[in-house]
């Protein structure tokens, strides 16, 4: 029973967004999954909140986003200044279309991409 | 009802009159109880027919009744003012009765018990008044008189007034009810009886058949145990059914009035309200009508209170949400006129479209929402220099247009005063990002061209790359860096680049809500697809290339909602 609860709510989940939240000793590691978009963006949002209040070392891995767009931009712009004074946040297996997106709007200059 | 005519008139006497002298005729025969007197049942007829005809049932009665007694072979003395007190005892009480019910629509229902009330009161005084005027004219005539006689009148009248009586009203009533709705085309109900009206007809009724079934028992034990003369065992008769039938009566109808107040009238009023509601054509009068019908029954202790309560509970919940919607149907409206306003003044504050010297220009703005997050800008810095913009502010509606409108007074500012598009782009970075909680920023492609040598210099703040068509050739996309965004961050840095312009290049600049655009299935318009419409008009005007990909991006987007703002500026270079 309870794995079904499970199962059903990542269901339901994956119609909004999946976000996958990992330790990985000092490193807390997020990866998104999907597009982010205007109706994603809350979430990933909140997420990326609760993550730069507790963890100084971020890593967004990337390898499943398919699409952000200037919402998406917006978190990371709101994550990156606030890691900026006292952490670091990296993003790891982006995308070529997301990297284009990043490129094209200069947030190659302000994001660690690895 | 109409007015009768003459021939009806005698025609519903004959018939009433008929009716009085067969019915009557038997009860003359075998319940004769004394020589001037006898069980008649058809004692309430004229009273009756005069309630449903008139005068001229009355009149039918009183001739037959003349007919009757003369054939009996009574003197003139007798038949003659028995004629005229057959007609006052029928038509009087009659009169009355319509007079009562002059507001009624059908005059025979007893559907309340104040009706019933006043109904037996005028039996019961008629019958009094009937028993007098007999008594007197058989004293008159030298006939032996007793107070046996006039009680027999009495009760003879008393009794059948009632156990004819009430039937026969019921029996009319559901007759005019019937022509009622004939004439207005209702549905025909046989039992259109309200709630209050059952409970009567139904306590009427039993006092009737108690009555009736009392008398005969009592005819019955009287006849075989007593030795009576017919006058006397059948005024024991009368006193046992009068009695039997008051009580029951009465008693009925205090109960009944009992049960009006507290039961049936609420029921019935508040049953009523959904024939109200569809009357009232406003909601407030509808709801008002509702309250004020139940307030009368609110404090009652019965089920019948608990109703009314939760009845009136309902409405004014009902009224409260009705008048909260009604505010926010107005507080919607007051948004849509400010935001068709807000409309006016974004449009308004982009540049008319205007002919320059040496260069061919084109730009358009297509929001998704009222207003938009996108804008292009064009101007005169010098007479040699001509200033181009298009930007696009993340996120949409108000929130994008108030920073959009900021930005393009900061860059038009900046670039006016004779920065480089680097230099202006860096300014207006610095001043956006300053004062920014919500991380908005704008992707801007800034560029100044000099209409002398054809040099554009431009700078790039995180936007798309703009479609460069050298003359004769095809459109493409140049790979040109992409500086930072403005107002994400301060210190940011922007660079300078510069394409000399031969004439007859074209330069066309847009925003993402172009290769953006999905299709019903999710599908981008893509850079290629927009490559390929510009190729295909690229001899054309500059509005032509720009109304021709909005045009490729409408059929492609079919059913699917624009979901961006869609904006261009495209210009030629026509040479010194």
């Amino acid at each position: 029973m309870y794995l079904m609860g499970e199962i059903l709510l990542n269901v339901a989940k994956g119609l909004i967004m999946t976000i996958v939240k990992t330790k990985n000793g000092e490193e807390l590691v997020i990866a998104p999954e999907g597009m982010l978009d205007t109706a994603n963006a809350p979430a990933f949002d909140a997420e990326m909140e609760a993550a730069v209040a507790e963890t100084t070392k971020l890593v967004l891995d990337f390898a499943k986003v398919q699409y952000i767009s200037s919402s998406g931009l917006r978190v990371l712009l709101k994550a990156q200044k606030k890691v900026a004074a006292s952490g670091e946040m990296k993003l790891v297996n982006v995308s070529a279309a997301v990297k284009e997106v990043f490129e094209l709007t200069g947030f190659t200059n302000i994001l660690t991409i690895v | 009802m109409k007015k009768k005519t003459l021939l009806q008139s005698v025609l519903i006497a004959l018939v009433c009159g008929l009716i009085f002298y067969i019915l009557g005729e038997p009860c003359r025969e075998f319940f004769k109880v004394s020589e001037t007197t006898e069980v008649r049942i058809v004692a309430p007829l004229p009273f009756l027919f005069s309630i449903a005809f008139g005068l001229p049932g009355a009149l039918g009665c009183a001739f037959a009744n003349v007919a009757a007694d003369a054939s009996q072979g009574f003197p003139a003395t007798i038949f003659v003012p028995g004629f005229f007190s057959q007609v006052a005892y029928g038509y009087l009480p009659a009169l009355l009765w319509n007079y009562l019910r002059r507001n009624a629509k059908n005059k025979f229902k007893l559907d309340r018990v104040y009706k019933v009330v006043q109904f037996l009161l005028i039996v019961i005084v008629d019958s009094a008044f009937i028993s007098w005027l007999v008594y007197l004219n058989v004293a008159l005539n030298g006939l032996p008189v007793s107070v046996d006689l006039w009680l027999n009148v009495f009760f003879n009248q008393l009794i059948t007034m009632v156990v004819v009586g009430i039937p026969f009203m019921v029996i009319c009533s559901l007759r005019y009810q019937r022509y009622l709705h004939k004439k207005d085309r209702m549905p025909r109900t046989m039992f259109s009886f309200s709630l209050n009206e059952k409970f009567l007809l139904f306590f009427l009724l039993a006092s009737i058949v108690l009555g009736v079934a009392v008398g005969g028992a009592n005819y019955q034990i009287l006849l075989y145990k007593h030795h009576l003369d017919t006058l006397h065992l059948w005024n024991y008769v009368y006193y046992a059914v009068g009695v039997a039938l008051n009580v029951a009566l009465w008693a009925s109808l205090a109960f009944l009035y009992y049960m009006e107040r507290t039961v049936a009238q609420p029921v019935e009023t508040m049953s009523a309200i959904a024939k109200v509601f569809g009357e009232e054509t406003e909601i407030e009068a509808k709801i008002a009508s509702i309250v004020s019908k139940c307030q009368k029954y609110v404090y009652f202790t019965s089920e019948i209170g608990d109703l009314a309560r939760a009845f009136k509970g309902m409405s004014s919940e009902l009224d409260t949400y009705v008048k909260n919607l009604t505010n926010v149907a107005a507080e919607h409206q007051k948004t849509h006129t400010e935001l068709s306003i807000a409309t006016a003044i974004q449009v308004s504050s982009l540049p008319k479209l205007e002919v320059f010297k040496r260069l061919e220009l084109y730009a358009m703005m297509d929001p998704a929402l009222e207003v938009g997050g996108d804008f292009y800008d064009f101007f005169k810095i010098d007479d040699d220099h001509i200033a181009l913009l298009v930007a696009d502010v993340s996120g949409k509606g108000v929130p994008a247009a108030l920073f959009m409108m900021v930005s393009k007074i900061i860059l038009r500012h900046n670039l006016m005063q004779g920065f480089s598009p680097a230099e202006a782009l860096l300014r207006a970075n610095e001043e956006l990002s300053k004062n920014n909680p919500i991380e908005m920023f704008v992707s801007c492609l800034c560029g100044v061209l000099d209409l002398k040598t054809g040099v554009l210099k431009f700078a790039n703040a995180g936007h798309e790359r703009p479609a460069l068509m050298r003359k004769g050739g095809e459109f493409y996309l140049p790979q040109i860096k992409s500086c930072f965004v403005l107002g994400g961050m301060p210190g940011m840095k922007y660079q300078d680049f510069e394409v000399p312009l031969a004439p007859g290049d074209i330069m066309f600049t847009y925003t993402d809500g172009v290769p953006e655009a999905m299709n019903e299935n999710n599908e981008e318009f893509g850079n290629e697809r927009m490559l390929a419409a510009l190729n295909a008009n690229k001899n054309e005007s500059m509005e032509n290339l720009c109304k021709n990909v909005r045009e490729m991006v409408r059929a492609h987007a079919g059913s699917a909602a624009q979901f961006d703002d869609i904006t261009m500026l495209a210009f030629c270079y026509k040479g010194a």
